[in-house]
């Protein structure tokens, strides 16, 4: 298996001050570190007000796909700026449930 | 040949894989199968997958680099029992975070993580559908 089959994609759409990241496939601790990456880029960009992850196509998620959302949501919270969680999927609907996250997340 | 378990017997099926986070979704897709072939629901063998995903991570995050992940799926009784075992890298206790803490109580009904001499092991029970 090669880091070409990755099970994970992402697309980034930015319009003025506010980015729309679709995330899709599985999100687990063989590809967090590339949505993280990804994250970390937007999260620095002072010209970003909002971010906005789009997962209603996301399959599978674990603990290290949420931490990484979680970093995301710190970093964007820091300097004020936000992080919605749109269409989450029923695998990232379960995470956030058993983790007691989907009150304290912004999920629409 | 698999060597016989001191808990499953001989009926069990056994995956084996390197230690690497690329191999997880192996182990969760034999973690969903054996599931369905008990009869559990869609939403159990969701769960299980979560938390067969979560405890093998936990071992190949602590393995040794040329390490091997065991994993073995039995029933014994009213449970299925999920064994994994992987050599360890590490003196320390494996350390759960309280994420990945709550994702195994919410999901499987005992869920055990040890150290040992050379290796780390887990062993997670969830009791099977009534039929």
């Amino acid at each position: 298996m090669t880091d070409n089959e990755k099970k994970l994609s992402f697309d980034l759409a930015v319009e003025g001050s506010e980015a729309v990241m679709t995330v899709a496939g599985e999100l687990d601790p063989h590809t967090a570190d590339d949505l993280a990456g990804a994250l970390d880029d937007l999260t620095s960009r002072d010209d970003i007000s909002s971010v906005t992850l789009d997962l209603a196509e996301v399959s599978f998620i674990d603990s290290s796909g949420l931490r990484t959302i979680l970093t995301a949501h710190e970093a964007l919270s820091s300097r004020d700026a936000q992080l919605t969680l749109r269409s989450p999927s029923e695998a990232v609907h379960r995470l956030l449930e058993i983790t007691d996250l989907l009150e304290h997340l912004d999920v629409r | 040949m698999a060597t016989r378990s001191p808990v499953l017997g001989d009926d069990f099926v056994e995956l084996s894989v390197p230690a690497d986070t690329r191999h997880l979704r192996l182990a969760r897709l034999a973690a969903s199968g054996y599931g369905a072939d008990l009869g559990y629901s869609i939403d159990d063998i969701e769960e299980l997958r979560l938390a067969v995903g979560e405890a093998c991570a936990l071992l190949v995050d602590n393995s040794t680099p040329d390490g091997r992940l065991v994993l073995r799926y039995g029933v014994e009784g009213e449970l299925l029992i999920i064994e994994g075992r992987c050599p360890g890298g590490t003196d320390d206790q494996v350390f759960v975070d309280p994420v990945a803490q709550a994702v195994m109580v919410n999901t499987v009904d005992s869920f055990d993580i040890a150290r040992h001499d050379s290796h780390n092991s887990f062993r997670i029970t969830k009791r099977t559908p009534q039929r």
